[in-house]
């Protein structure tokens, strides 16, 4: 989401992918990971002249503020990131856990509610703090998109309508439609590690 | 107008913001959730829907119109209102995470029935923070230098958690670190108050917590 987050700035932005393959990963754990200047290295990272950053609500928090995409009412905003952000690695440990299965249905119980509530704290929206697009939408966009594809069934019409306002932003409309867009190819997690790794849908 | 904030009894995710509150000198009310089933049963079936909160959950905060939960949320909320930031806020907000991040990886550990497996790669894990740690604070006194910041009380509480675990993870200026947040003038007061709840609650829930990270005896 920090890809996406970057093109709706209009950003200028390199796109450095670690390949998910052994020879990726020895070169990013043997090599690159303790030399690239990072005090907590990891990834992801983002690095913008002498900004090192990881942690990746610290490097969202960081485009927000650059791009002008931060919410008016700071504490709501943390409060909605945070539930975001833990919905978010529940459903990832759950995907990489082998009891995938059995976890699978108490955690689309917490979806449900989850999502029922994100859908009222929006009210009429268009976006989650009104008119104004913030990092915090754009985080939403590609988790929930990850809990969509696993429950389709958890996702009513207002929040799929919401999830469609984001995909239509200008530059990220362009970019969805684009050739060689990764989201027609990319897993949401490890292919090799996850017992889920949440592949692209066929044919879309 | 005062500061109201939820958490069960035990220091877990709720004790940073008690510590921040104690630190700032404002006036706060401490609703204590009993770790009982009593205490569990009126929580869940009774109050925590009937709060006005938009993601209820536990700790909570109630500031006037203001109602929060989520830890981070209230921490930076407070941190705000305290004038305890980061000058840096992408730092702030990356250290903030790292710390975060190893609490969280702790506290999951310590409510697993394979904590016992799960504790040798922990603590690897936990050595090379600590590390980093001290590396990124460097001459401090802090870890962004002269200011004390909410970032520093959650790191205080988080980290002692840790080294009640390993007591060997934390070298001598990790501890210093530790004993500065420590002596701050209202946080020193409390810890020596005779109430001071940190010589009773554990860190996590203790009927369901594997490790519930009681406190050192006699401490």
């Amino acid at each position: 989401s920090s890809c996406i987050n970057a093109e709706y700035g209009g950003a200028d932005w390199k796109d450095t992918v670690i390949p998910c393959t052994e020879e990726g990963f020895k070169k990013w754990f043997g090599e690159t990971k303790e030399n690239l200047g990072l005090d907590f290295p990891n990834l992801p990272y983002l690095i913008d002249g002498d900004v090192k950053l990881t942690e990746t609500l610290a490097i969202l928090r960081y485009l927000g503020r650059k791009f002008d995409m931060m919410p008016v009412d700071a504490a709501k905003g943390d409060m909605v990131e945070q539930t975001i952000m833990d919905h978010r690695m529940q459903l990832g440990r759950m995907s990489y856990n082998p009891d995938f299965e059995k976890l699978k249905p108490a955690y689309l119980e917490k979806l449900k509610v989850h999502v029922e509530r994100l859908t009222k704290f929006m009210g009429d929206g268009p976006f989650l703090f009104g008119d104004k697009v913030t990092y915090i939408d754009i985080m939403a966009y590609d988790f929930l998109q990850c809990a969509r594809l696993l429950s389709p069934e958890s996702f009513g019409a207002s929040m799929i309508s919401y999830l469609d306002r984001i995909a239509n932003l200008p530059k990220i409309k362009e970019w969805l439609a684009s050739e060689d867009c990764t989201h027609k190819t990319y897993t949401f997690h490890y292919p090799t590690k996850a017992t889920w790794p949440g592949a692209p849908a066929q044919g879309s």
